[in-house]
């Protein structure tokens, strides 16, 4: 495979790997929390768009190319939002110190709750709308077509990235991001209501995996199971990472994609077992992961 | 002084063979009354011998597992591989394998995954399980794939069982589950009550200070590992004549978060806890089966009441009960 | 005059520029004890370090039973029989008394594996546990879960699962903090018995005057990682600049 394309692919998957590792990390960093149910949200917000998109906009507004990004992109979002709001925030924070169990436990009940839920909603069958990548067309790469989207999602990720870091490291409610992770007195004692705080980082971590699945449904095709399938290879991402770290969330995303990618070229059939034995040695070399250790 | 060696209700040896009399008696009957139902006794009885390997590691050492759905597939898929590749009937031979293919991915990830506790041990294990699920599924020349291996009737202590009705199959089948449970029963009994057991149980509660006193922890919890993996690899390869099919299914991580589960509701930090959840569990879902397609939904929000209302499990309400009844007794007692 | 057991020659620990420990230089016999008191930066935990093997020392060594273990680590040293307690109690929660101190008995006669076979099978270890939980006076609440027990009795269990490693030198760090004042003399009665007749020897880090003066019978005074004084507990309170640095006046 030509180089050129492989980066492209391994930055493309990184970028959906990264809102759902980030959002994870979020929510363990500073809640501490592990959830299981988060690729879910992705899940959902791939469901969603889905449907946005071939029963709202294409039926009214046809294969308008700003109205097939600009719209599924923000109505699934909301959606995600209400349903994390609804379903998700709260059990989240009522799992606030009980203890890993009880929260990989109520967790993965969620999970199993969001897969039937899917199921209510959409069948068993796999759900899929490509319109938005097929307008948006291909461009020659290397004596080969690239799609654009791919490109696109890349782009706004790497915006989205930026824009999180600079709120991290730039701005008065990233401070307290990165404090409260280190310490979640410092919540109160930067002056914010902890309860709100806690709401927003929850709902802000939700929408990040929902646009995840959002920018990925274009290219693939959803169904039961994709929540794990994500979740096993953002937790992995999350380890060599380092729990809780946005530094970590970049680069797990980004070693995990371009193991991955590499695998499947070579040996697909261990793709997760190359990702196994590299979280593994990364632990025993640096048992907090590669930006870990140091909160958000 | 040997009563200072704590044992409640639901440690006793003698609450086990009750148990196990009840698991034997209550099969006739209910293939009496309500006969679709029986077999559904004997899936608990196996999922039972499960919950309890599971919660050696779980309730003894405190190492949640989010992947022993691993060594059922290893049990299940090495009767299915035997029965397809060697023609063999005879069940105790495959289960024996089936023991043996379970300690042994045990004695090889154990000393990597062991190192670490919490979130870490349980993912990593979930991994595991999710990494040989794969395998079933793509090498489908040798695993069936989705459709699985057919197994067909198994040879029971060298009889050979071709030709009873199915229905009488079934109850000899049962019996000689139980008994197996029995005994696996029995040993759980022992270890959890010896001296490895006492020091997992101080692992669990303070590792750091187990260390200093001269505990090597590591060890210890691989050997609680290994037997925690060659118990659920049993069940599994137990689960395969009466499931008739070994399909990737069994392997899937849900069926980790479902053994879990089972244990959590029955109880951890009993005895019989896990095993009075297996069998209430695998009721459970039969009838939510029946009920409903949807019945993950159902199961979700039974796992989030359970762990809300009851985290300590249905032993523990027991527990408060008997205790409530006894302080009752008492102060009849001293006023009459 | 006893066998010596531990002899600590000339030791130095520095962090960055402080002298944590500067030059000290002590010994004790089998089945002697000494008490070390000291404000609080004195440097009395690290010299319990020290000696533990939590620390090396920069300069200086320590010998142990003839043997130099200067170099030796926690474990090792705690296989030649330096045992450690710590100020915070840490015991098994979810087990009785008894098994607690079984828990510590069974892993010293290396039986610890042992999967077959009941841990109240095995005679001897039951027999050893009752004789430590007579030894200690825990007898009483043998059947009872630490949670249940007086924060005294928690401190006598925490440092008897250290005792029952048959270590020849146990270290108690402040063994009365956290104790009610009416049961610290209790506490402090009841270890000090248990060593006596046991014929363990022990360095006690104490910070309480009181405990101090009416069970020692030998005191080494730290200060600014120095030691100011070595011997029985009248003559260190007639000791004029251990009387201000320590005391304060206070005692006559």
């Amino acid at each position: 495979m030509a180089l050129p394309i492989y980066v492209l692919d391994t930055l493309f998957y990184s970028s959906l790997l990264f809102l759902i590792i980030a959002g994870l990390n979020l929510i363990y960093g500073i809640l501490r929390v592990v959830n299981l149910a988060h690729a879910s949200l992705f899940t959902f917000g791939a469901y969603a768009t889905a449907w946005i998109t071939t029963s709202l906009i294409v039926p009214r507004l046809g294969e308008n190319l700003l109205a097939l990004m600009v719209l599924p992109l923000v109505l699934g979002v909301i959606l995600v939002i209400l349903v994390s709001l609804a379903l998700v925030t709260p059990l989240l924070r009522y799992s606030q110190g009980r203890g890993d169990a009880f929260q990989l436990i109520v967790t993965f009940g969620l999970l199993i709750i969001f897969e039937d839920l899917f199921k209510l909603a959409w069948g068993p069958y796999p759900v899929s709308a490509y319109n938005l990548f097929f307008q948006m067309g291909f461009v020659d790469i290397a004596g080969l077509r690239y799609p654009v989207y791919k490109f696109y999602v890349i782009l706004l990720t790497a915006i989205l990235a930026l824009a999180l870091w600079y709120v991290t490291y730039r701005s008065a409610f990233g401070l307290v991001l990165r404090a409260s992770s280190m310490d979640p007195h410092m919540i109160t004692a930067l002056g914010l209501n902890t309860s709100r705080f806690l709401i927003i980082v929850i709902v802000l971590a939700s929408a990040l995996a929902g646009l995840g699945g959002s920018l990925y449904i274009p290219v693939a095709s959803v169904q039961l199971g994709l929540s794990t399938e994500f979740l096993v290879i953002a937790f992995v991402g999350m380890v060599i990472g380092g729990l809780g770290s946005f530094v970590g969330a970049v680069a797990g995303s980004l070693i995990v994609s371009g193991l991955r990618t590499l695998t499947l070229i070579v040996f697909p059939e261990l793709e997760l077992v190359v990702l196994y034995l590299v979280a593994v040695i990364v632990l025993l070399w640096r048992p907090e992961g590669i930006g870990g250790g140091r909160g958000w | 002084m040997v009563e200072a060696f704590r044992r409640e209700l639901g440690n006793s040896l003698v609450a086990l063979a009750i148990l196990v009399a009840v698991l034997g008696v209550a099969y006739p009957i209910l293939g009496f009354i309500a006969p679709g139902y029986a077999i559904y006794l004997t899936y608990g009885v196996i999922w039972s011998i499960a919950a309890l390997g599971f919660n050696l590691l779980y309730g003894y050492t405190g190492l949640l597992s989010f992947g022993h759905a691993t060594f059922i597939g290893i049990g299940a898929y090495t009767v299915g591989l035997i029965v397809k590749y060697l023609g063999l009937r005879e069940l105790e031979p495959m289960l024996v394998t089936a023991m043996v293919a379970s300690a042994a991915l045990a004695l090889i990830v154990g000393p990597v995954v062991l190192r670490y506790g919490g979130i870490f041990f349980a993912i990593f294990m979930l991994a595991i399980g999710q990494i040989l699920w794969g395998f079933y599924l793509k090498f489908y020349h040798v695993t069936g794939g989705t459709d699985g291996i057919k197994i067909g009737r198994v040879e029971l202590l060298g009889f050979d069982l071709g030709r009873i009705d199915y229905l009488t199959y079934l109850t000899i089948y049962h019996y000689y589950v139980l008994a197996i449970a029995a005994i696996a029963y029995i040993a759980m009994w022992y270890i959890v009550n010896s001296p490895l057991g006492y020091s997992l149980k101080a692992i669990r509660d303070n590792e750091v200070r187990a260390r200093a006193l001269g505990i090597n922890a590591l060890q210890l919890k691989l050997i609680a590992f290994t037997i925690s993996a060659v118990y659920t690899g049993l069940a599994g390869a137990l689960l395969a004549p009466l499931t008739r099919l070994v399909s990737p299914e069994l392997a899937y991580w849900f069926v980790s978060g479902k053994i879990v589960f089972m244990t959590i509701l029955g109880g951890a930090s009993h005895l019989i806890g896990p095993i009075v959840g297996a069998i209430i569990y695998t009721y459970l879902e039969s009838i939510a089966i029946g009920y409903t397609i949807y019945w993950y939904l159902l199961l979700g929000i039974l796992i989030i009441a359970v762990m809300i209302l009851s985290p300590r499990g249905l032993m523990s309400l027991v527990d408060s009960s008997l205790t409530r009844a006894r302080l009752r007794w008492g102060v009849w007692q001293r006023s009459s | 005059m006893a066998e010596i057991l531990l002899r600590v020659e000339g030791v130095y620990k520095y962090f960055g520029g402080v002298r944590a420990v500067d030059g000290v230089s002590l010994s004790l016999g089998r089945g002697e004890r000494f008490f070390v008191v000291g404000p609080n930066g004195a440097g009395k935990t690290t010299l319990v370090n020290l000696i533990s093997g939590y620390f090396k020392p920069d300069r200086g060594r320590i010998l142990f039973k003839g043997e130099d273990v200067t170099a030796l680590g926690l474990a090792e040293r705690v296989r030649r029989g330096i045992a450690r307690s710590f100020q915070l109690v840490t015991v098994f929660d979810n087990l009785t008394v008894a098994e607690n101190i079984a828990v510590s008995v069974a892993s010293r006669l290396g039986r610890s594996r042992v999967a077959y076979k009941t841990l109240s099978s095995y005679r001897d270890v039951v027999e050893e546990v009752e004789r430590i939980l007579e030894v200690f006076e825990l007898a009483d609440v043998a059947s009872k879960y630490p949670t249940e027990l007086s924060q005294g009795d928690r401190k006598i269990l925490d440092v008897a699962l250290t005792f029952a490693l048959k270590p020849s030198l146990i270290i108690l760090d402040e063994p009365t903090s956290g104790v009610a004042t009416k049961d610290k003399h209790s506490v402090m009665e009841r270890l000090i018995k248990a060593f006596d007749v046991t014929g363990v020897s022990s360095i006690i880090v104490e910070h309480d005057m009181d405990i101090v003066f009416r069970y020692a019978r030998r005191v080494v005074v730290m200060h600014e990682g120095k030691m100011l004084a070595d011997g029985d507990p009248a003559s260190v309170r007639g000791n004029e600049e251990v009387r201000r640095i320590l005391l304060g006046g206070v005692y006559a």
